[in-house]
């Protein structure tokens, strides 16, 4: 009966769970000739064992081999056991050993991502650049730092919403930004837009959106960056350059520009313009410019310029061109030489002016001055006929009415005498009549030559002329005069001549005329006189008298032609002497007027300005 | 013979019979009575040439300035051309009261210059002082 011991088996169940679960295992890890060997010399003991385990008791010769086997069955698996142990602890610390070394890699990425983020941020903040991030499943947005900086925000904390976004795009712009994003999202496509934002301030900013829909995690990214200083600046300058362009068109005047290496010259609008051309319709270079010049000034063109660059200086030539059409019209071009800044090079800056009205109405100015001056030698004839032919008749009727009177006086009774009398004070009246209306119209003509005149010796000289008729008048003259003008000395002279003797002629009876002359100098602006010139020094000389006077409601009239106040009966004249003297201060760019208490007196103000060039 | 000798040439170009007139009677105040009046320069520049030819020598000219034919310029330059006429006293008597025209015609070689005046006293004291001043007998 075959007796069977468990303990007998133990080794074999043994021997068998090794050989399932760790056999594998090491045979995985050391798949060499070692796991092999190891592997056929189980087969030997696997029979050992089962023989062993069957018979239950050793087998004669074989016994003691066999428990030889039996022990090495034990040590077998253990060894493996161990090595399998030691193979493991070694793998776990290579594993950490690559952990280490991943770990410490991920850390560096990780510095460096950081670092280029904030590379990010100064590059955003420097450009005034910020972006943002829309998810549109979950309308969520992120916005970048420098982004809600642009936005006016200072807070940077609150999560942006779709609210917040809406607000801050300027009410206007909304449409147009909501469009561009939907068909960004419905296209799969960039977007890009320009328009304003609105800052919680309330101040308004220019942006450029951009960006693009990410289709795979369904959102839209973007940029924002803040234009406003560019287009400030670029609107500015558009309209700087409109109105330099109307400017141009209003002028008749076109700018240029030619650099000494350039085929090309650019032209403006207003280039074309005048030389009858649309703009930027014809290609202008030198060769060609010279074919829009009239014929017979090309060479002085070309003569200017070739001189104007071999000296590297300006220039400035007038010419004609020839339009399209045919028109011939005047131009006048001033160019500025400028050096480059780098190279030999040079440029033309040059500005061309259409000048044919100018030229037009320059020689219908022309003509207008020769009429005037034959017009003008005309009147001199007509005053020579005046004074010569106009007198002749005059003349006689006083002598031969003088004869009548002396030769035939015994034979005409007192009346006749009388009518004779009349005959010739009217024949004189009208010679005083021509004369006056001659010195009149000479004043007003009369070659004008300003010189320097001395006030006090121009005054005494008059005075000097009028001595009989102050002496006869017993009048008292007080001239306290002096400084000096630049004038034409008779007219002067004779303006004091007519305002003096007026001062002798409407004395009051039996009251000797007491004149007095005085002068001042002041500037124009304490004139109270609209058309002094403010910055002028004006010589003020006052004549005042004790004579008559006159209303002054007629201060303004007495300068006027004929303008007299008296009868003739009263007081002779023609009432031309105070028309010259305005005639003559208006020649000098001065004024005249009068002041008076009717019975006490007139008070008349001359105004002459010191430097008369500096007024004309 | 002698009296003719004696009898000063006193010629007198005026086109204007009224002023004519009146001289005539402004010399014939001063007795002076022998005067030969001419209508303008060409008839006094005839009349010169013969008296010159017939030896006789003018001793006194008046002229007018506004003539027709021959204006008294004209009469002026010619006769200070000829030195046979040069030193013959020659006195303009015309309207013109201008500055310029009394000196250029005073340039030209006049001797003297009166405007022509409204009144027959002051013709007469201009007659009067012509004759005492520039008439002298040769």
């Amino acid at each position: 009966m075959v007796q069977i011991d468990i303990l007998s088996f133990l080794p074999l169940v043994f021997l068998f769970v090794w050989a399932a679960f760790y056999l594998p295992k090491f045979m995985q890890r050391f798949h060499g000739v070692f796991s092999k060997l190891l592997v056929l010399s189980i087969a030997p003991l696997f029979l050992a064992q089962l023989f062993m385990a069957l018979s239950s008791q050793a087998f004669d010769s074989y016994f003691n081999a066999a428990h030889y086997l039996r022990f090495i069955s034990y040590i077998v698996p253990l060894v493996g056991i161990v090595l399998n142990y030691v193979e493991t602890v070694r793998n776990e610390q290579r594993m950490i050993a690559k952990l280490d070394v991943e770990i410490r890699e991920k850390q560096a990425i990780a510095a460096n991502l950081s670092e280029r983020e904030d590379l990010l941020a100064n590059a955003e903040r420097i450009s005034h650049l910020g972006s943002w991030e829309l998810n549109i499943k979950t309308n969520s947005y992120k916005w970048s730092d420098e982004l809600y900086k642009i936005y006016g925000f200072n807070d940077f904390s609150f999560q942006p919403t779709h609210a917040i976004n809406e607000q801050v795009i300027a009410p206007e712009y909304k449409k147009k930004v909501n469009k561009e994003l939907s068909n960004a999202v419905i296209n799969k496509t960039h977007f890009a837009a320009e328009y304003q934002i609105l800052q919680p301030n309330g101040v308004r900013k220019y942006v450029l959106g951009q960006g693009y829909y990410y289709g795979k995690e369904h959102k839209l990214i973007g940029t924002v960056q803040d234009i406003t200083q560019l287009k400030e600046a670029t609107l500015k300058l558009r309209k700087n350059e409109t109105l330099l362009r109307e400017a141009e068109a209003v002028s008749h005047n076109g700018s240029w520009e030619w650099n000494s290496g350039d085929e090309l010259v650019f032209w403006s609008d207003e280039m074309y313009n005048i030389h009858g051309y649309l703009p930027h319709s014809v290609i202008v270079n030198l060769h060609t410019y010279l074919s829009f010049i009239y014929e017979d000034d090309i060479n002085e063109v070309r003569l200017q310029f070739s001189t104007a660059r071999k000296n590297r200086a300006s220039f400035t030539v007038g010419y004609r061109i020839v339009r399209p059409s045919g028109e011939i019209r005047y131009v006048s071009t001033t160019a500025k030489f400028k050096e480059n800044e780098v190279g030999n090079g040079y440029s033309y800056l040059g500005n061309t002016q259409d000048v044919t009205l100018l030229k037009e109405t320059e020689r219908k100015l022309e003509e207008k001055i020769n009429e005037l001056n034959v017009s003008n030698k005309d009147l001199e004839q007509f005053a020579y006929v005046a004074s010569h032919d106009l007198q002749e008749p005059l003349r006689k009727i006083r002598a031969f009415g003088e004869r009548l009177k002396t030769r035939f006086g015994d034979s005409i009774d007192v009346e006749g005498q009388d009518y004779i009398e009349r005959m010739q004070n009217a024949a004189e009246r009208m010679q005083t009549l021509i004369d006056d209306l001659l010195a009149f119209s000479r004043a007003a003509r009369e070659a004008k030559h300003f010189t320097p005149v001395n006030l006090n010796d121009l005054i005494t000289k008059v005075l000097a002329d009028l001595d009989y008729t102050i002496e006869n008048n017993h009048a008292t003259v007080d001239l306290a005069i002096q400084g000096q003008v630049e004038g034409i000395a008779p007219q002067l002279a004779q303006v004091f001549q007519n305002i003096l003797s007026n001062s002798l002629k409407f004395m009051r009876p039996n009251v000797p005329p007491i004149i007095n002359i005085s002068s001042k100098t002041v500037l124009g602006s304490t004139l109270q006189i609209s058309a002094a010139v403010q910055n002028q020094w004006y010589c003020v000389i006052q004549i005042t008298d004790n004579g008559i006077g006159f209303d002054e409601s007629y201060a303004g009239k007495i300068f006027d032609l004929f303008q007299r106040l008296h009868s003739r009966a009263e007081y002779k004249g023609t009432g031309i002497g105070l028309a010259i003297c305005k005639k003559i201060v208006d020649n000098h760019s001065g004024f005249i007027f009068a002041k008076s208490i009717e019975g006490e007196g007139s008070s008349f103000f001359i105004i002459l300005p010191i430097k008369h060039n500096a007024i004309s | 013979m002698t009296e003719i000798m004696n009898t000063p040439i006193i010629l007198i170009a005026e086109d204007d019979p009224d002023d004519a007139l009146m001289l005539k009677d402004a010399f014939s105040e001063i007795n002076q009575t022998a005067i030969k009046f001419l209508e303008n320069g060409k008839l006094l520049m005839d009349h010169i040439k013969q008296l010159l030819l017939a030896d006789q020598m003018p001793n006194l000219i008046l002229i007018d300035l506004n003539m027709p034919v021959f204006d008294g310029r004209s009469v002026i330059i010619e006769l200070r051309d000829n030195p046979r006429t040069k030193d013959i006293p020659l006195i303009v008597l015309s309207t013109t009261k201008n500055k310029d025209d009394i000196d250029s015609v005073m340039k030209l070689g006049a001797n003297e210059f009166f405007t022509k005046p409204s009144s027959f006293k002051d013709l007469v004291d201009i007659t009067n002082s012509i004759t005492n001043n520039w008439l002298h007998i040769h």
